[in-house]
């Protein structure tokens, strides 16, 4: 799909709560625990890796704190460039509205349960557990 | 007012709590219609969000509608139907004039542990830890908003709260996410992770001009 070179562009919408996987995986869960480190770096190693040579990484992240083992001779040696940090919203709200305006978005589509605010706790249980198909969960007032 | 609050890791409880007053002359009041559940507040649930406190509501995606208002709030009015950002911005610092409005510089008033954390604090923001200012979440019957002149938007009654309160931050995280990988002709764009925020920024690519998305993501029923 991208001639081999990797993609232009890559984006880590996964964070430091990442799921671990295989040895190093296991090497992250052990230093999490022990608090060595706070933020699983699973994901951000990939996106380093599989971006193509001059490409941009994109981290909406979240990631809060120290990541272990990231690959910087990759970052620095491929000229990639890192683009990151908490949406400037106040910004990307308006931008967001004009799309919803326009017709051209419809974001409510991810929507998968609609509580009333009673059972929120509720929502955060199937939520953590993923439970009953859950997408993202709306509560009403 | 019924508010959700939280006292530890995976404890999290509807609670009868006392209803927000206006505390600065920009203040209002929202009465909330519509709040979200965002996979961020799972970190806190999960009790990985340092400076937490026992009985602080929870809360960042949320929208309602004007109740009460400061003295100094100029162009909203009780009755007002508002969105709001997730994060607090003063509107006149240094990174809100360039449009870094995570990075405000006046609404993370105990900074203090940010900047010995991260080397400096970035903007408050609605029931998230007193990292990030301590502010009453979003998951409330009423919210009290800071900076109202600043981040609430009106919004028409045409719109649909459930379009509506995924503005509030999980499209837009989505969206910037995206445009934020300078998309060119052709390009093509992989995203790691299809949650709401993979789901946005996958649409967002294709809105930017991207030619090709590769999605990746461990399998679940629901993606």
């Amino acid at each position: 799909m991208t001639g081999g070179m990797g993609p232009d562009a890559c984006i880590d919408a996964v964070g430091y709560e990442a799921e671990s996987h295989g040895a190093v995986g296991l090497y992250d869960s052990v230093k999490q625990a022990l608090k060595m480190t706070t933020d699983s770096a699973q994901i951000l190693r990939q996106v380093i890796m599989a971006c193509r040579k001059a490409g941009v990484v994109s981290l909406p992240g979240v990631y809060i704190g120290m990541a272990d083992k990231v690959p910087m001779g990759a970052l620095m040696n491929k000229a990639l460039t890192i683009k990151t940090g908490q949406t400037h919203i106040t910004k990307y709200m308006r931008t967001g509205l004009q799309l919803l305006k326009d017709g051209k978005i419809k974001p409510s589509e991810i929507i998968s349960h609609r509580l009333p605010i009673a059972e929120a706790a509720n929502g955060y249980q199937i939520f953590d557990t993923n439970k009953d198909e859950v997408f993202k969960i709306v509560l009403k007032c | 007012m019924k508010a959700l609050c939280w006292y530890g890791t995976r404890d999290v409880r509807v609670e009868e709590v006392p209803e927000p007053k206006i505390l600065a002359s920009d203040d209002i009041i929202i009465k909330t219609s519509t709040t979200a559940i965002c996979g961020s507040d799972l970190h806190l649930y999960h009790g990985t969000v340092p400076m937490m406190e026992k009985g602080d509501i929870l809360g960042h995606e949320f929208m309602g509608t004007v109740v009460e208002k400061g003295p100094d709030v100029k162009d909203l009015q009780a009755g007002d139907r508002v969105i709001i950002p997730f994060a607090i911005s003063c509107g006149r610092c240094f990174f809100c004039k360039r449009e870094y409005y995570s990075c405000c510089d006046n609404t993370n008033h105990k900074s203090y542990y940010s900047k010995k954390m991260n080397g400096d604090a970035t903007a408050g923001i609605f029931g998230y830890s007193h990292l990030m200012g301590g502010y009453a979440g979003g998951q409330a019957e009423y919210v009290r908003v800071p900076f109202a002149n600043v981040g609430p938007a009106k919004v028409t009654s045409g719109l649909d709260d459930d379009d509506l309160a995924m503005l509030t931050d999980a499209f837009p995280t989505g969206y910037m996410a995206a445009e934020n990988c300078n998309i060119q002709p052709g390009d093509t764009v992989a995203v790691w992770g299809c949650g709401p925020i993979g789901q946005f920024a996958i649409r967002s690519a294709y809105l930017l001009g991207a030619h090709e998305v590769i999605a990746i993501a461990i399998p679940s029923p629901a993606v």
